[in-house]
């Protein structure tokens, strides 16, 4: 079953229990705003009867998070493709730029098309772990032109972006990612999010530029971090001022394989 | 806090509409069935204690589902630390009548980071474009794009060890 069709399901899932009647959410929201006043008067009570002239900042009830309105929503769940105002419309890289289902090796590959998720406007190492801050990479603003591909069979998965990146740029774009990585390394993540562990396997190895990263993506079971993360690998290979970036959840040795072929096809 | 009858009228009506979108949203997103909908009555209730100011947004829908999303992630991120102590307790109630599929998913979502399974559960159940999840979670489109990808490719395997396991229990 798709995820998608999963997540039809569980749209008309029916809570354990019925709503509560409106009234009582109503009185709930009442007794709140009551329990809030409350406490603000007894707090000013309280400075008061201390004698600390400092009412200016406890006095008041404790706003309600604040939450800025959004704008009005999408009743459409079809994916969009946006690009800011001020970044550069992307353009098709050549075709033959990208991995085919040949270079795949045998396997029932097809190709997966129309997931917005693997779009042209993002970057591989974008988010990559909790300290990773958008916008600091300039590389990315020298990016004229990127193209990407999905090929999948069974449980194994292939993704490919090809950017082309303006003169001089595509080794700075390989310093970012050294950068990214660097940072992710040294950063630790909050309690509460499983890490992900991104280990330089290689250099040098394709093209004119090249890193084979591991990458280790742990994850929640029940209360503690489950002891075997995902593991997928990430080859990126430079060729002049194009980078090729690979990720495929197959072993060190196809990643390597891939990496040789997609330097191939840039030449 | 008095309001006049059509206040009230509206706030009901607005509740009765708005409540299963806004449920299937934060229990996707807390795995908990009973917690989500305690989350979203509280969220229900401080909209009623500002009716006045969130009735005339555009969308108050959005509002109410914030505010129950932080809520449900704050929630979350205490009970992580608290669960050594809940578990004392045995585990919560099963959600009766799911799915399998339904059970797999919810528990394939809550082994997720909390970015990406809010980026999940907005995209996938609340209907929000990527641009308007990157507008209500306050990161970039690409951001966005990136925890969308990186979920579902974590979910897809998640979802296939579950089959996996289901098969060798059978």
């Amino acid at each position: 079953m798709s995820i998608e069709l999963l997540f039809e399901e569980l749209r008309g899932q029916q809570p354990p229990a019925p709503f509560a009647p409106a009234e009582l959410v109503r009185r709930r929201g009442r007794q709140r705003a009551h329990r809030q006043a409350l406490t603000a008067s007894t707090a000013v009570l309280a400075v008061a009867g201390a004698g600390v002239g400092m009412l200016a900042s406890v006095a008041g009830p404790p706003e309600p998070p604040v939450v800025s309105p959004p704008p009005s929503t999408s009743s459409s769940a079809a994916p969009v493709s946006v690009t800011p105002s001020g970044k550069i419309e992307p353009t098709l890289v050549p075709s033959n730029a990208l991995l085919r289902r040949e270079d795949l090796g045998p396997g029932d590959w097809r190709e997966i098309s129309g997931d917005a998720f693997e779009g042209s406007d993002i970057w591989t190492w974008a988010d990559a772990c909790p300290a990773y801050v958008p916008g600091r990479y300039e590389s990315l603003r020298h990016r004229p032109r990127m193209a990407t591909v999905t090929w999948a069979k069974s449980n194994d998965t292939v993704t490919q972006h090809v950017d082309f990146f303006a003169d001089g740029w595509g080794a700075r774009n390989l310093a970012d990612v050294r950068s990214v990585l660097a940072l992710c390394a040294s950063s630790t993540p909050p309690p509460d999010v499983a890490p992900s562990v991104y280990e330089v396997v290689d250099t040098g190895f394709a093209g004119d530029d090249s890193l084979l990263v591991k990458l280790s993506q742990y994850y929640y079971e029940e209360e503690t971090i489950a002891p075997t993360p995902f593991v997928s690998y990430l080859v990126v290979i430079r060729v002049g001022d194009t980078v090729s970036t690979i990720r495929t959840s197959g072993s060190e040795a196809y990643a390597r394989s891939l990496a040789e072929r997609a330097a191939a096809l840039l030449r | 806090m008095t309001r006049d009858v059509s206040d009230t009228d509206a706030f009901d009506a607005f509740y009765r509409a708005s409540q299963q979108r806004l449920y299937a949203c934060v229990y996707a997103l807390t795995g908990n069935a009973a917690e989500a909908q305690d989350v979203i009555h509280e969220a229900y209730a401080r909209a009623w204690q500002r009716w006045s100011t969130v009735s005339e947004y555009a969308d108050p829908e959005a509002w109410v589902r914030t505010v129950a999303r932080r809520i449900a992630v704050s929630r979350w991120r205490r009970t992580r630390n608290r669960l050594v102590a809940h578990r004392r307790h045995g585990p919560p109630p099963a959600v009766p009548g799911p799915g399998p599929g339904h059970v797999a998913l919810v528990a394939a979502l809550a082994r997720l980071p909390v970015e990406q399974r809010v980026a999940i559960v907005l995209y996938h159940l609340c209907d929000l474009s990527v641009a308007d999840v990157a507008q209500e979670t306050g990161v970039p489109v690409g951001t966005v794009k990136a925890r969308l990808s990186r979920g579902r490719r974590a979910l897809a395997i998640l979802l296939s060890r579950s089959v996996a396991e289901d098969s060798h229990v059978n």
